[in-house]
This record gives C-alpha cells, structure tokens and sequence, in this order.
C-alpha cells in the first residue's frame, strides 16, 4: 500500500568559508537497532562482518558489546526482512530510521569543529562511537578524515545543527 | 614622577609604542608591555584604593599574586573589573580605570574610613552597627563594599569550550616546566605545557642567569625550540591551569586574541600531572607596608628585565635572603643606585664587599613615609631577638621587600596533597606520594634550578627535601609599631591588629581565623598573606606553624570569568531543546510554546482576537463536543522484549502486568524504592514477548534508564531486551466523541469498531500505508485514540487528520487544554498532584498494592508505618463555594478561620464545561472528608472552598469507553 503521506523536510544546509565547513542533513541511509543479551559471531553473517569496538565495518556500526546500528542505503523494512529470515535467538532489531537524524559535517574544518568538543573522536576513517556532543548522545562515524557522520535523535537534531554552526562561527572556522 | 623607563627589556625589545588611557588620561607604552609596566614607567604609582580603608594603593607584584594593582578594564557590555594590570597585556586604545573611590583615585572622600577603622575590625559586620538596626547601616555599606563594578549589558563575546586527554600535563613553562614536557614529550607521551604568562621561561625571564653555563635566555629559546620540534607537544602561553580535581581533570582557561573571541575554557584529563609552577616571593610585614612604592623585589626586577623600567629614583631593598643581594647585582649591572640593602639576618650568605651598597645587616624596616606613596622608610637594627630602640631613616621613593620564596603549592593542594611545613625556607612544601602527580623544581621547595633540572633529566623529577638558602632565612615580622596598620592581607585590608583580635576572641584555628577575619579570602587567594598570618598565629598561640596547620586551597588558582565558565552555554545553547516532530506545524497554526522539561510544545493555539484562557477554554470544549488533535510524541515509548518481559515489568510496576492479554493496554504506577510514586503510564502488551511502555513524557529516559539499572544490575538473568523508541514514533492523539468517524476517513487495515478495538487496547497494522500503532487510552475523558506513527510522517498525518476533519470541526488542542481536559476527569499528573511524599494509597492506589502477592519496585517500603499512617496528605478534588472565585495553585489549605496547613491545591483549572473552576488538591485524611468545608489561603487571599471526589466530569466513564 502506497503511502499518501509525505516526510518531514530536511534541516537546513549550512556551508562555512566556502568548502571549508559543510553542515548538511544526510538522507542516504536507513537505520535498523539491533540490541540482545548476546550478539553471536554468526549473527550479523547474512549481511555483513560484524564491527569491532568503537568501529563501523560494512555499515555495521558497533554501539556496545550487546547493541549494534545498522546502516543501509535501502528502506530499513527490507534489512529488517532479510534479517528476519532465520531466527536470531535473544536479539532483537527495530526500525530506527525515523528516530535518528544524520548529520554530515565535510570539509577541511571538520576536525577543528568536533576536535576537543569532546575526548574521544579518534579521525582515522571507520571510527565510530556513541559519544556526547553538546551534552547530547550522538553516535558518530569518521567516513574520511574530513567527512564525519553524526547520527542524533530527531528531536534534537535542529538544535544540533544549530550549536555545530554557532561552535563553527565561535571557532572561527 | 617616580618610576622611569630605563631601556628596552626583554618583553619590549621590538615593542612599538601603543597609545592606551587610564582613568581617562592618555599614556603611551610600548608593544610587549603590561598595564602595570607601561603606567610605573609613565610615573603613575596609585592604582587604586583598598577594599575598606581606601588606602591608596600601588603595584605590588608582577604576576598571578597581585594584591593592589587591579583595574576596572573596558567600558560598556565588554567591561572587566579586577583586571590584574601586572598581568594585563597592554593593546593599542585599552581603557583602564581604578576601583574603589569616590570622586577620583587621587582624591577619595571615603579615605575618611581609614580614620574610623576601628569601627570596621575583623568580623565587624557581626558586632558594630547592631543598634538600631543593621539594616539602617546595610545600603550605605554594602554600597560602599567591593570592588570594580560588573557589565549591565549582556556580554558580546563568545567563549569556547574544549575537552582534551593527554598522558601529561605540565603545569607551568618555567625552566623546570619546559625540561619536564621536553622530558616526557621525548619519551613518546602526549604532553600539554600550560604556562600563564606570555612567554616560557619563568623566573629566568625575570631574573636572568646562567643555566648550565649558557646565558638563561638562550637556554629557554633552545628549550622552546627543541619543544616546538616535538609533535607531541602542545605548549600554550597565555594558559592557566585553574583547579585541579579528582581523577586528574583539569580546569585550564586560555587568552585569546581573535576578535569577539576571548577566552577558552580546557577541560582536560591526564594520566599524569607535573606541577612546576615555581614559587611565590612573600612579602614583609611592618607599619605602613602597603604605601603605593613597595612591592616584592622580585617584581621589581621583573619590571627591569622583561620591560625596562625601574619603580623609583631612590630604591632600597628590605628582606631575609639572598634574595636581596642577588637583585642588588642586577639593578647595578643595570646602572642603577641602590640607597640601602636592610637584611634581617646577622650574616649574609654572599659576599657583599663589592656592591658598595651600604648594607645593614641584623636590621628591619619599622615604618614608612610619604602620602600618597612611599618617601622614606624607619629602619632600626634588631637586638636580642626584638626591635632596638635606634632608629634612622632612609629616604626612598621605591622599596622592594623579599620574605624568602614560599613554593606554589595551590595546585598541588587542589588535589588534597599533604604540605609540611620545612623550617629551612620557612614554608611549606607538598608531600605527594601518588604516581600521577608529581611537583618539581621551586613548586616542591627545590630553590637550586640546576639540582631540579638534574633530577628531571635524570627522571627523579621530584626532590627529596626542600633545599635552602645559604645562611637561612630570616624573620619577616617586624615585632614594633602599631599592629592596626601592618598589613598581612592587602587586598582584603587584614591587620595583625585583626588576627590578634581573632586569636583573642578564640577564634584561633587556622580555619577560624581565616574565616573571621578573611584572610586568604580574596581574589589573590592568600598567595602573599597565608604565611605570614600562620606565622603569627603560631606565634601568638605558641605553637609551631607545622602545629598550626594551613587551609585548604581551592580552585580557582586565579579568577576565572563567569563567560568563560558558561563557555557557549547561553540563550538558546544553555541547554539541548527538544522540538516534536511536528513542530513546523504547530507553529504554521500559530501555537503558543512553552518549554515542559527539554521538549517545546504547544500550550495552546489562540486564534485572531483570543488570549490564552479564551483559546484553552474553546479547545478544551471543542475536545468534549467534537474532536481535538494533541501532539503526544513526547510521551515516552520503550520497549521490552523478551521471554521475561512479562516478568520484568511486573517488578517495575505496581501493578500486576503479568495477567495483560496480549493486545490490551494497562494502567501502571512506577515507584521508587523508597514506595515514593516516581512515574504512570501504561504497559502495551502487542506479542508475549514484547512489551510497550508509555512513560510520561518528562520521565522518559530516566524511566528507561532505571529500567536498564535494574535489569543490568539486579535481575540480568532475565530474558529482557530494553529499545528506547521514544523518537521512532510520532504520537497524534485524536480525542472527542467524533474521534472515530474522524480516524475512519483514513485508509488502515486497523478495525475501529468499539467491540473489536475497545477501550485499554492496542492494534499494530498500516494507515495510509505506514506502519501504525493505535492505543485506545484516555487522558482527556472522552473516546481517544492514539495513533503512533513513524516520526517522519508524523507531521503530514497531523495536517492530514486537521484537513479531513473540518467539517466534524476538529482542532488541535495544546497542553494547557490537555491540563483541563485531565483535571476535569480527576487524572493524576506525577509530578504536580503528587510530590517526594506521596505513596500509592495516597492517590487511590493502595487496593492495587495490597493485593499484588509479587515482589515489585518499593513494596517493602510501602510497610512502613509512616506510609501507613491514616492522617496521610490524599488526592481530593476541590470545589470553590462562591463558584467564579478561582483557586490558586500551591495555596494551603486550612480549617475556615485556622492556620495550621490541612494540605495544598496541587491543580486548578476554570472547567469550560461546568462553568465554573475546580481542582485537586494533597489533604490530611482527604478521603474521609468529602463535603467538608476549608479555605484556601495564597499570601492573604482565602477562598472558601468544599472537599469533593476528584472526578468532576462523566464519574461513570461512559465517555472514555464510547
């Protein structure tokens, strides 16, 4: 059944000093929580390697020893479907796409922005780590030394946005 | 004029000359000067007045210990009082002005106070100025109390905040700090050098020597470079390390130099803490030793080396070191006259033939001269251990006084390092016996700069013992004149005259003293005052100053700007705000926001013409006769998954969850241990092992939060998997008695029909083919479904459901009118109709817990007998009897004509639908007194009122369950 219903819009871009500093919403990816008493190694098989700590390996992203996020370029139902097709014993998944909004921050200047916002941010590309930014829980994923994903519950999103344009222009970036 | 610019110094070299004004004169300094540096060259010696007796006051120090030379910087939003100008970094067109007098600095009618300064002795405010009232006296001295004055506008800068990790921190970029960055930096490790000055090298730069048998200033350049190479270096001047806490944080707080940026704020943790912030040169004390003119040698040599400029015509140095011969050496290399070295020791520890200085030895200075600065000092030589009787005097403009070097120990103290007191420099030194924490060089009492560069290099960076100068250190006291005018704390204005009163008055511990007569108080921190008012304690008390003991010293080091503590947590960044996913349509409608915890929601939407009331009461109406829209996405959704789900909730909540059929929907009431009512909601029961929870919306993640500490710590061998989904699903609450044919006009697989989806259930399927979540509960009274739908569609359903619904003439309806909505139906809100106190039975739930046989979360608790007692505060509603008077939320309430609280109003609210106000109310017994008659008292206002139930509207809830 086709939806008669339309999404939200995106937040606003914010470009700084030309292409030093993008601050953009992200659409490309669907969210799927996977979170059980126990991930076994053969529980992600189907459709990936499993992360290591604080890493994303195959849109895998580790959150702790018992949660995973999973990104996907697709609707997350048909992740949800595929992961569905045998039983996965004490884990659980939900749809998380609508919960979570990503923010891309790209550009020379991303490093400067988010360095010393908080401790843990290590830059080498497959980083991820749920973390704070902004007294907010956000997990963030190093894509390239100059592209981090950031992914913040959708009610704070704006907000987020907002104080990562603020911090840049305080910063001077 | 006193003070003149020699030459170029060391800071001023290249300097070019900047036009700055001061009290509104202007002046001229060079590039690399301080305020402080730039003014004593132009021949300025007040700087202000002091705290009480409004004595004039000159430079003091070159650095962090400032006591006198503090100014009011800027003008307007971005004015700064209490600027140390001994530190301040002079600007092209910096405003500065003194504190603290009225009309001028130079003529301060409030001087008068000097002379009635036995009126304002230590802790005067607790015993003069008692008759007839304090309050009489209170304006005039509050008015005339403190010092600078701070901004009425809000401030235009920003300021930064940054976390950092590092494997070291070194604190301080002298000659001993440098070594041990370069040390630890060389060994692989991370390091932050974190100097407050505005260049590294520390006491080399204002003392030059040799250091290693190389010239002082080349050896820092090459420490620096070497520094610079490092990559895993960081070195920051203009860096202060503020406070030290547990666990090796770090406060750090850094000048900047962008525009509109000014300073920033460095939380940073390492794994291990160097503490090389050298030592504080304390001053002497004897009659008139404030006079502007003397300052601590060592700051006069700062000012000779680092600027060129020379704080008098005629200089003498008073002191209890070497110190003093040292300097002496430096000002005549200079080519400057010295008029009389006055050492309180018998012997020097150095030659002293060659200086041609006329020295006198075994000798103090009693008194000064000159107003407002210094003209002469009272010399007398010191015999059998007391003052003498002779007397001469020497006539100076500038005195420099040095009481020996006392180790900075403050930060060391922050992290509660135990500090002894070592007779050999007449100070204390800390103890640290932690791994990750080390104190080096003169900071551990380590005064030989080759011996504490040795030990680093050598990597047995912390000294054994103090190490002291040669032929000791003398006394600093000055046993003769009158203690009301020989001060210890310069800038709180403390006499030896007010610590022997403290010590008379018994207030002769060390806390009490400091306590009493505020000694160590002020913005300096005590740094040039502690020593010597424990040193005459001790004395007086006839106790040793290890007996004694000191106060603790606590962060900040130095003062740290309210901006800069706030980094960019102001206005609309204070804290995160939480929007509903259907915001921009609320306010497209025009909705009044209110913030209700972190999330903005509508309270209402006023049309043309209506103000709140008008709007609340319409939409509350329209609820009850048509059908409103609320947005209830803030109410929080988890889920619980697993074989044990059933379980695990049924020891969360009171109520029993273990018999819900799959598909209904329960009420339940969450405790804390203590049986205190902490949260409601409802338990949707949608597989046998799938559970979902509505919290409220204000308790969400902190209900999630117990919920995962319960699970994780206490019954982790339970099959429970905990998903927050709060911000997955948008909530549109559609409530009314045409809340059905509104829903129907939707495309859903969903069955809407009463029998099929009744009253306290839950469905899962599509609408509009999205997935869907129907809830039939009720918080407004009348037929109800909530619709949870993915956030992201939430919006457009919202608008959707507005559009087909006008002609059944629906509206949305805002918070405030849910509140009426609620309080008209008696439905508990946790969090105002309850309080820290309130028990199940309390608001009508005992039955419930009497009966669950299972353990659940605070039912041991509720066996206490305070929670059993029968004069317990009960949930009633409230009626007024003259019916258009309204109720005041919080009034207490009484027995007509009595005082004494019976309860309080917890809600009220005028009901559109029975015209006239109604609330709930906390009342002793209340249950038992329906139909009594109170009063309701608000500062004053009484308002009769009945006791009745609680439910004021459709008792039978035939409306709910339409």
């Amino acid at each position: 059944m086709a939806s008669s219903l339309a999404e939200n819009s995106p937040l606003d871009e914010r470009s700084v000093q030309g292409n030093a500093l993008r601050i953009c919403e992200c659409r490309d990816f669907s969210f799927v929580q996977l979170k059980g008493h126990r991930i076994a190694d053969d529980t992600l098989s189907k459709i990936g390697k499993d992360a290591e700590p604080l890493t994303v390996e195959d849109e895998i992203v580790w959150i702790g020893p018992n949660e995973r996020l999973l990104l996907d370029r697709r609707d997350a139902e048909v992740l949800l479907a595929r992961l569905h097709e045998s039983p996965m014993e004490g884990v659980f998944t939900r749809n998380a796409s609508s919960g979570l909004i990503a923010i891309q921050i790209s550009g020379e200047s991303t490093q400067r922005l988010l360095q010393g916002e908080t401790r843990s941010i290590d830059f080498t590309p497959g980083f991820a780590s749920r973390l704070r930014i902004a007294d907010l829980p956000v997990v963030v994923i190093v894509r390239a030394p100059d592209q981090v994903l950031c992914l913040v519950e959708r009610s704070v999103a704006r907000w987020l946005f907002d104080w990562l344009a603020n911090r840049a222009s305080a910063l001077n970036l | 004029m006193s003070g003149y610019r020699l030459g170029a110094g060391s800071d001023t070299r290249t300097g070019e000359p900047l036009s700055f004004r001061f009290n509104g004169r202007q002046y001229q300094g060079l590039d690399g000067d301080t305020l402080a540096s730039a003014l004593i060259a132009s021949g300025v010696r007040t700087f202000g007045r002091s705290f009480k007796r409004h004595r004039p006051r000159g430079v003091f120090s070159a650095g962090v210990e400032e006591t006198s030379a503090l100014v009011q910087l800027g003008e307007g939003a971005r004015t700064t009082p209490n600027v140390n100008a001994s530190q301040l970094l002079l600007q092209e067109g910096l405003e500065a002005r003194t504190q603290n007098h009225w009309p001028s600095v130079n003529f301060d009618l409030l001087r008068i106070l000097d002379h009635f300064s036995s009126l304002f002795p230590a802790g005067f405010y607790n015993k003069t100025f008692m008759w007839p009232s304090w309050h009489l006296y209170e304006y005039f001295i509050r008015h005339t109390a403190g010092l600078g004055k701070s901004a009425r506008e809000p401030d235009p800068d920003q300021y930064i905040e940054r976390h950092l990790s590092v494997d070291v921190l070194v604190c301080g970029g002298g000659p001993v700090g440098l070594q041990a960055a370069r040390t630890a930096a060389e060994s692989g490790a991370s390091v932050l050098l974190a100097e407050q000055d505005v260049r590294f090298g520390g006491s080399l730069i204002a003392s030059p020597t040799t250091v290693g048998g190389s010239p002082s200033e080349a050896w820092v350049s090459g420490q620096v470079d070497a520094c610079a190479a490092l990559p895993t270096l960081e070195a920051h001047t203009r860096t202060r390390v503020s406070g030290l806490f547990d666990h090796n944080l770090a406060l750090l707080t850094r000048q900047l130099s962008a525009p509109g940026a000014r300073e920033e704020l460095l939380t940073l943790r390492a794994k291990k803490i160097i503490v090389a912030t050298g030592a504080i040169e304390q001053p002497l004390v004897f009659q008139n030793n404030d006079r502007p003119g003397i300052m601590l040698l060592g700051a006069m040599q700062s000012y000779l080396h680092r600027y060129g400029v020379v704080p008098g015509r005629e200089l003498v140095f008073a002191g209890n070191s070497d110190l003093l011969y040292k300097a002496a050496r430096d000002f005549l290399q200079a080519g400057v006259g010295i008029a009389a070295i006055i050492d309180s020791r018998e012997e020097a520890g150095v030659s002293i033939e060659e200086l041609e200085v006329p020295v006198h030895l075994g000798s103090m200075v009693v008194n000064t001269k000159g107003s407002p600065g210094i003209r002469g000092v009272t010399v007398t030589k010191i015999e059998n251990q007391g003052v003498g009787t002779k007397h001469f005097d020497i006539a100076c403009d500038a005195l420099g006084v040095s009481g020996g070097l006392a180790p900075s120990v403050h930060l060391a103290s922050h992290l509660k390092t135990p500090l002894k007191f070592d007779d050999s420099i007449a100070a204390f030194i800390p103890q640290s016996n932690r791994t990750d924490l080390e104190v080096v060089g003169a900071a551990s009492g380590s005064f030989d700069l080759e011996r504490a560069l040795a030990c680093i290099a050598s990597g047995d960076g912390q000294s054994e013992s103090a190490i002291s100068y040669s032929k000791g250190v003398g006394a600093r006291f000055c046993p003769q004149g009158s203690t009301c005018d020989q001060w210890v704390d310069l800038l709180y204005d403390v006499t030896v005259a007010d610590l022997d009163l403290a010590i008379r008055e018994n207030y002769s511990s060390v806390e009490h003293m400091k306590r009493y007569t505020t000694n160590g108080m002020a913005l300096d921190q005590g740094k040039t005052s502690n020593l010597n008012a424990l040193s005459h304690l001790a004395k007086a008390t006839t106790r040793s100053i290890g007996e004694v003991g000191v106060t603790t010293f606590r962060p900040p080091y130095a003062p740290v700007s309210l901006g800069t503590l706030a980094g960019d947590r102001t206005g609309r960044f204070y804290a995160p705000i939480r929007q509903l996913p259907m915001h921009d349509a609320h306010q497209a409608l025009g909705a009044e926001f209110d913030y209700y915890g972190a999330w903005q929601r509508p309270t209402c939407y006023p049309r043309r013409g209506e103000d709140e009331a008008v709007a609340i009461a319409r939409e509350a109406l329209a609820v009850r006769s048509h059908v409103g829209l609320c947005d209830g996405s803030a109410l929080g959704k988890i889920e619980v998954r697993g074989s044990d789900a059933a379980h695990f909730l049924n020891i969360m909540y009171l109520n029993n969850m273990m018999s819900l059929a799959v598909g209904k929907v329960r009420y339940g009431l969450m405790l804390h241990e203590n049986g205190i009512i902490f949260d409601d909601g409802v338990c949707c029961r949608l597989a046998e092992d799938f559970y979902l929870v509505s919290t409220t919306s204000a308790h969400a993640s902190r209900v999630f939060a117990s919920m995962e500490e319960w699970l994780q710590c206490e019954y982790p061998q339970l099959d429970v998997t905990l998903m927050n989904a709060t911000e997955s699903w948008g909530n549109v609450t559609i409530a009314g008695p045409k809340a059905r044919q509104l829903l129907a006009r939707f495309d859903t697989d969903i069955d809407l029909d009463a029998d099929s989806f009744p009253f306290m259930a839950i469905r899962s399927g599509k609408i509009e083919g999205v997935q869907a979540r129907m809830m039939r509960v009720s918080f407004s009274g009348e037929l109800c479904f909530e619709v949870n739908v993915p956030s992201s569609y939430a919006s457009t359903f919202w608008s959707e459901a507005l559009r087909r619904g006008e002609d059944l003439g629906v509206v949305p309806y805002g918070v405030e009118s849910m509140m009426v909505l609620r309080i008209e139906k008696g439905f508990l809100h946790v969090g105002t109709d309850t309080d820290g106190q309130t028990v199940p039975d309390d608001v009508g739930w005992g039955h419930i817990a009497k009966r669950k046989q299972a353990d659940f979360v605070g039912k041991r608790s509720l066996l206490l007998q305070n929670n059993l007692r029968e004069d317990r505060l009960q949930l009633v509603g409230i009626r007024p009897l003259a019916l258009t008077k309204p109720l005041i939320t919080g009034a207490h309430l009484t027995k007509p004509g009595e005082s004494s609280s019976q309860g309080y109003v917890t809600s009220t609210c005028y009901s559109p639908t029975l015209g006239h106000h109604v609330g709930l109310g906390l009342l002793k017994a209340g249950r038992n007194r329906m139909g009594e008659v109170l009063e309701s008292v608000d500062c004053g206002t009484r308002v009769h009122l009945s006791v009745t139930s609680p439910v004021f509207v459709d008792p039978e809830g035939e409306r709910l369950h339409g």
